[in-house]
């Protein structure tokens, strides 16, 4: 059973659901510091839910830079995704819920 | 900027495992690329993060990836791994670990030991400051002593001149009955003058100490000891504040000890009813203990007490002669009360060190004999692509999982050894040792360094292995390459180190077992067998001394006529712990300045005393009943008092009397000489005992009772208790133990040195033996080609036996030579636990080198016999 994915690798896993699949896209557009995003990257591979494709060694020529290393989601990944945003949405819910309960 | 960044990422690469650090250096590298090119300069990309900014997340990344590799679950399956490869080899899984469980245990136990009972025997914070005062009489033949040696005008002198002590405190020691339910109990008691508290740097556990009015005046208060507390009150905290009843008195009981502040045993405390003034001067039954003051040095102490004896003798000597040259040394309460067990605990300390080495070496021996047979599987793992990190992480867990169980056992073996010393302790009833507890630092360290050891000498050869190319070792196959070579001079010097250290220990057992032998066989003078002793105090609040002479009287009496019993007697001390000495002075004799004052153990016996004890009438007669006050008063000395007060002449007849040779006193006639005993233990000369009668002299309230028995000594006990309680029911019976008991106790420390010592050289010998036995065995199936060849040529049978064997005790005799070199060395230290015996005996020198030779001979015989029993045919096709 994997455990619940917490809200930064739900960040992550939503950045490369929108295509942005390189771990400096991610850091620039999540706002995460590199320190954080490139353990959680490589974690995430291992539980399955992302895959990492090296970039093809001829473009990397052609643009004069090293090989890029790119991740996508995999079926288990895009449903760990669905399922924890859902997750926290309820939790999000039942919080809002308690809080108004507590000041009714 | 960038350049920093590029450093930092190479720095953090190094923690990335070798396998997987090229793919990660490209995936920083192409994302540093990246970086660089979108802010190409420009300032519009403030959602990236400058290069070393970005960069410094490498560092975490790295060790992610790092610990990656040593997650849980890798973790367990190399320790799967390791635990199915240990149980392929049970034998060396079972040898090492009981190596590491004995070395670690032993050395636990031993260092617990002298720890509790000699480097910190209390709990006193501060030990070094924490002085006892003793003297030392020249003029009456008395060596320093701390114990009940100092009067109270001498404590009086030395509190009130010292300016390098303070809370100078002195205390007197006796029994007490306390009243429980059923009856009393008899308490060891000490009482004081000045708060003890303040001068040990203790409070008390529960209550109070002693307030300095209640001591000024002498009040009935009271303080027990926490065993005490524990034991008769359940750790009652409500008795703190309540009465108990001492000796048929009140006292308030206001306080109790901590934990192990027990002085010399003492259970209560009380303040000393009376001042040091009502005292003679001559009167040595105190102990004296005190703080240095801040900034003063022992040496200081000294010096003053040195001045402050020379200020008495000058003042009183003339009255009192033995302040001739007397002395008052002061030394650490610490070192005081150790050195009973000083010296067998050094020699343990010794003894366990060396075999905390050869556990260490008998392991790197053992690791490394195996590690060299499994050095072509690790080398065509290696060639079939097996990761050198994996193979290095699996020898590590497999170490590690070795001194895991060796650990767990070597715990346990501490504790049950810690367990099992306490009864010794209680059972042979030894005088003045703490508690032992197990000290967690000792286990830690003796743990970490076998465990280093082990970890140590399992990777060298792995590493080592890992690191040779599978093509050379192929190619060696069946020949000595120069690395087999190396690591077989390594086990030889193993091997010869193994020898040595276990001669060495051979040889202090031999001694000490020698020695123990010849104690045993030293006549005591007297017959021990078959005699029960215990000891009666009678309170002076309740019995004066025509009474206590009655009630004694009668107490023999009946108890010699119990059935079982085959004569009983009263005495004040017995062999081999006589403790009470009395200064006298002969007849006409004139004692001049520079000899020695006469100072005899004085014992006070009942009649039919030396045919209880069964000792021999040498001369003249023993004292009888007709021996009684108004009588003429008489006396029996022993023959070492005879040669000491009289010379050769025969002394019945002769007269002295109780005292110096100042003193007046009534005389005394010696009617008899009776044979010497060994008053003082068997391995101390006789000493001068002379002998009065409790018939005719007042000897205080308290006295020991023989019962000498036809059958079981203990199973008259009933009976006697019976018979005391009919006299008087709440007169408690204490020390109770048989002679031979006592005798037993006496020898406590020689005992216990050489039985620990005999457990730790046959321990050496047997890890001696396994070491030479595997690395025999190991070069024999090395060589088992060679062996076959060597067969296939025309060799004898015997001849490859004589080659192997003698190739084997080579690296032996080297370590035979070497270890009979340290065992002369470290000899002298066993001295003084020594008897009849040099600590450089031939004769056990000889049969421990001879026993540990043939031992090794048989231990490489072995091997060597399977090898000359070989097929040459199968011998060569064996690869």
């Amino acid at each position: 059973m994997p455990r619940s994915l917490g809200v930064t690798s739900l960040r992550i896993l939503g950045a490369v659901r929108e295509g942005i699949s390189y771990g400096l896209d991610i850091v620039a557009h999540t706002g995460l510091p590199s320190g954080t995003v490139y353990p959680t990257l490589g974690r995430l591979k291992r539980s399955g839910y992302l895959k990492a494709r090296w970039e093809d060694q001829r473009v990397a020529d052609r643009e004069g830079r090293p090989r890029r290393r790119y991740y996508e989601l995999t079926p288990d990944g895009t449903q760990a995704l669905v399922e924890g945003t859902n997750r926290m949405a309820q939790l999000a819910a039942d919080l809002g819920a308690a809080a108004t309960s507590g000041t009714g | 900027m960038n350049r920093l960044a590029r450093i930092l990422i190479t720095f953090s690469s190094w923690l990335v495992p070798r396998t997987r650090r090229t793919e990660w250096v490209e995936e920083w590298e192409g994302e540093l690329a990246g970086l660089d090119e979108i802010r190409g300069g420009s300032p519009g990309h403030g959602k990236y993060p400058g290069p070393f900014e970005f960069a410094a997340g490498s560092l975490p990344h790295a060790a992610w990836t790092m610990k990656e590799e040593w997650t849980l679950g890798n973790l367990l399956s190399h320790v799967q791994y390791a635990g199915r490869v240990l149980k392929r080899a049970p034998g060396f899984t079972l040898v090492a670990t009981l190596t590491l469980a004995l070395g670690i245990g032993a050395n636990t136990v031993v260092f617990s030991i002298v720890d509790s009972t000699v480097l910190n025997p209390f709990p006193f914070p501060d030990p070094k400051s924490l002085v006892g005062i003793g003297p030392a009489f020249p003029r009456l033949g008395q060596e320093l002593s701390y114990f009940e040696a100092l009067s109270p005008a001498e404590y009086e002198d030395i509190r009130t001149q010292s300016r390098t002590l303070e809370r100078v405190v002195a205390w007197d020691m006796g029994n007490r009955q306390i009243a429980t339910q059923d009856g009393s109990t008899n308490v060891f008691t000490a009482f004081w003058w000045g708060d003890a508290f303040l001068t040990l740097g203790m409070t008390p556990a529960a209550g109070r100490g002693f307030l300095s009015e209640e001591i000024e005046r002498g009040d009935r208060v009271a303080v027990i000891s926490h065993r005490l507390w524990e034991s008769l009150f359940g750790s009652d905290p409500d008795v703190v504040g309540s009465t108990i009843q001492v000796n048929g008195y009140p006292y308030a009981l206001v306080g109790v000890m901590p934990p192990r502040t027990l002085i010399y045993g003492t259970d209560l405390w009380t303040p000393m009813p009376v001042g040091p003034e009502v005292y003679p001067r001559n009167r040595r039954q105190f102990q004296v203990l005190a703080r240095m003051a801040d900034d003063v040095t022992m040496t200081e102490v000294n010096a003053e007490l040195e001045g402050i004896a020379g200020r008495v003798e000058a003042t009183h000597a003339g009255e009192f002669e033995e302040y001739q040259n007397w002395s008052l040394i002061a030394s650490t309460w610490n070192d005081i009360n150790s050195q009973t067990f000083r010296a067998a605990a050094f020699v343990l300390l010794g003894a366990v060190g060396f075999v905390l080495l050869l556990v260490c070496v008998n392991l790197a021996n053992l690791l490394l004999a195996r590690a060299m047979g499994r050095s072509r599987d690790f080398a065509l793992r290696g060639a079939l692509g097996a990761p050198r990190r994996r193979i290095l992480a699996e020898l590590f867990t497999e170490s590690l999982v070795l001194a895991t169980l060796g650990g767990t056992a070597g715990v346990l073996v501490a504790v049950l050894g810690i367990r099992g010393f306490s009864r010794v302790v209680e059972v042979l009833s030894i005088p003045f040792l703490g508690e032992v507890s197990l000290n967690g630092r000792v286990l830690l360290f003796t743990g970490a360094v076998s465990i280093l050891a082990g970890l140590a000498f399992g990777l060298l050869p792995a590493v080592h292995a890992t690191r040779s190319n599978f093509h050379d070792l192929l190619q060696s196959e069946g020949r000595t390459s120069a690395g087999s070579r190396k690591k077989h001079r390594l086990q030889r010097i193993l091997v010869g180190m193994e020898t040595a250290v276990a001669l060495a220990l051979l040889v202090g057992s031999g001694l000490l077992v020698n020695s123990f032998l010849r104690l045993q066989r030293v006549d005591p003078g007297f017959d021990p067998e078959s005699a029960l002793t215990m000891r009666i105090t009678l309170p002076w609040e309740e019995y004066d001394m025509e009474s206590i002479m009655v009630f004694f009287q009668e107490l023999r009496d009946r108890v010699d006529g119990l059935p079982g019993v085959r004569s009983a007697a009263i005495t004040s001390q017995y062999p081999p712990s006589v403790f009470l000495d009395q200064q006298v002075s002969v007849e006409g004799e004139t004692y001049l300045e520079g000899g020695t004052l006469p100072q005899p153990y004085l014992t006070l016996v009942s009649p039919g005393y030396f045919e209880a004890m069964g000792i021999a009438l040498v001369v003249g007669r023993t004292l009888t009943e007709q021996d009684r006050m108004g009588m003429p008063d008489v006396a029996v000395v022993n023959q070492a008092a005879a040669r000491r007060l009289f010379g050769d002449e025969n002394p019945v007849g002769s007269r002295f009397r109780i005292g110096g040779p100042g003193e007046e006193g009534e005389w005394i006639e010696v009617v008899g000489v009776v044979a010497d005993t060994r008053n003082l233990g068997l391995d101390v000369d006789p000493q001068p005992e002379v002998y009065g009668s409790t018939y005719q002299v007042p000897g205080g309230n308290q006295f020991f009772l023989v019962a000498r028995t036809d059958n079981d000594p203990t199973a008259i006990l009933p009976a006697i208790r019976e018979t005391v309680a009919s006299l008087d029911p709440d007169q408690p019976i204490y020390m109770i133990r048989t002679i031979e008991e006592a005798f037993s106790a006496s020898s406590a420390d020689k005992r216990i040195a050489s039985l620990a010592l005999t457990l730790f050289a046959a321990f050496a010998l047997l890890l001696a033996s396994l070491g030479i036995y595997s690395v025999v065995a190991f070069g024999v199936v090395e060589r088992t080609r060679e062996i076959g060849v060597r067969m296939a040529l025309g060799a004898e049978p015997s001849g490859v036996l004589r080659l192997v064997v003698r190739q084997a005790l080579i690296p032996v005799a080297v370590g035979l030579v070497a270890g009979l070199g340290i065992a002369f060395g470290v000899g002298g230290f066993l001295q003084s636990l020594l008897f009849g015996i040099s600590a450089a005996d031939p004769l056990t020198f000889g049969i421990v080198t001879l026993l540990l030779l043939g031992v090794a001979a048989l231990a490489s015989y072995l091997p060597a016999r399977r090898a000359s029993y070989m097929d040459p045919v199968i011998a060569l096709r064996e690869e």
